[in-house]
């Protein structure tokens, strides 16, 4: 029996033009896979990332908080976000990952130096609201925080 | 062919076109991306509207997929899903303008696209997530979210000052403490008969629509996925704030309509419109006024 002989241009004759729809779900299933694990180790919000956790979860944006900690001449004082911080603090309340909180506490330092106020330090911390299930009584639970040492 | 639909097929073209055009007015309506993406992106879509040479390139719709990658890219974590979907949908469109047959490796990447984003939700409805199956997330997303409160009033027996309390009542101690005597919250009856019919009904029609979308377009199963398909449109948008999203579904949707479906395609564009006026009028608000 002899074995049927099988050419390149021959299997791209068989692929054809599959790839051209196969493509784009096949993207949608490799960021649809990879966000639980991101939600599960980095606290990435379920609502965010492409894996279509939106209206699944309570555990969205509008239920986390960042609290930001200014530390200088020895005293802690609690501060609020600015329009110059609000991307930052958005993107680190959905993704509390250290890179995401240091570049919130970098320019949050650089706006109270902006504003002529020393800073020692800064400390970021994330919070999410979690609902008990038979009465909705809220509780807070920390997801993410890091403390900017400024130089 | 009857004068009547010679002008619907005119007006409607094929079943591309049409998908391509309710894109690119959705591209219009909802602009994204970073300063330097928002103008390309306007742009492309403005000319995929006036020209149908632009609507039909596949240079095109590679650049708009291009630029809402880049808007996500730039913007990560913050674009929502449909963000995501929208990429993959000009991604499909520009690699099938480029097939032989355009129509049908649009209506299989579409189909597979609605499929797996509607499996995905139910997964993350039905197994990742801590608190949908039990109801918490539409109890606290009823009582919190403003854009519900109308709808929540009309339906759920809840009036302003009752909704206002309980909303007092889901803010937490910060730092992890408990109050003693806590405030409760105020769940009527109705309004948790309203918060598991969205529960279970959101989570049983995303689980048809991934079964119809995702099994072989055999027999029944296209006219059972463009039945629901366009029901869940009807019925999601008309609550959920997210027009885009409903838009992007409604597009994959034409995608999948035969040469000869005219009406289905009538239905989905008037299923677009619907949504359209979902955003853009406030429904519940006026069924209240009516009803004071």
């Amino acid at each position: 029996m002899s074995t049927p002989r099988v050419s390149l241009a021959a299997t791209l004759r068989a692929v054809g033009d599959r790839w051209r729809w196969v493509l784009p779900p096949a993207l949608l299933v490799a960021v649809a896979i990879t966000q639980p694990v991101l939600v599960h180790r980095a606290h990435l919000t379920p609502w965010k990332g492409g894996g279509f956790g939106m209206f699944a979860a309570t555990d969205g944006a509008a239920f986390r908080r960042v609290r930001m900690v200014v530390e200088r001449d020895g005293r802690a004082e609690e501060t609020e976000s600015s329009p110059s911080l609000d991307r930052l603090e958005l993107q680190a309340r959905l993704l509390p990952s250290d890179h995401r909180l240091r570049l919130l506490a970098i320019a949050l330092a650089a706006r109270e130096q902006r504003r002529g106020r020393p800073v020692t330090s800064v400390r970021l911390e994330v919070w999410r609201t979690t609902f008990a299930e038979a009465d909705l009584q809220p509780v807070e639970e920390l997801v993410g925080s890091l403390v900017h040492r400024v130089r | 062919m009857s004068g009547e639909t010679d002008v619907g097929h005119r007006v409607l073209g094929d079943s591309v076109s049409v998908a391509l055009r309710l894109t690119a007015i959705e591209l219009l309506l909802r602009p994204l991306g970073p300063w330097a993406a928002r103008p390309l992106a306007l742009g492309l879509a403005a000319l995929a509207l006036l020209f149908p040479r632009v609507l039909r390139s596949q240079a095109t719709w590679l650049a708009l997929a291009a630029l809402v990658a880049v808007s996500i890219v730039v913007e990560w974590p913050l674009p929502d899903n449909h963000i995501y979907l929208l990429a993959y949908w000009c991604l499909a469109a520009g690699l099938a303008l480029g097939a032989p047959d355009p129509g049908t490796t649009l209506a299989r990447s579409g189909r597979l696209l609605l499929g797996f984003a509607f499996a995905f939700a139910v997964l993350w409805k039905g197994v990742l997530s801590p608190d949908y199956v039990d109801g918490r997330f539409f109890r606290v997303t009823l009582l919190t979210d403003d854009r519900f409160a109308d709808t929540v009033a009309v339906v759920g027996g809840l009036d302003r000052e009752t909704l206002e309390a309980s909303r007092r009542a889901l803010v937490p101690l910060p730092g992890g403490a408990e109050a003693l005597e806590p405030p409760e919250v105020v769940e009527p009856p109705a309004f948790r008969r309203f918060a598991n019919a969205l529960t279970w009904g959101g989570l049983a029609v995303e689980a048809v629509l991934a079964l119809l979308c995702l099994a072989p377009s055999v027999g029944w199963v296209p006219r059972a996925r463009h039945a629901v398909l366009l029901a869940f449109c009807a019925l999601t948008y008309s609550v959920a704030p997210v027009a885009g999203f409903g838009w992007l579904l409604v597009a994959m949707g034409v995608s999948l309509c035969g040469p000869t479906d005219l009406w289905l395609r009538r239905s989905y564009v008037a299923i677009w419109l619907l949504v359209l006026l979902y955003s853009e009028v406030n429904w519940a608000g006026i069924v209240m006024d009516l009803l004071r």
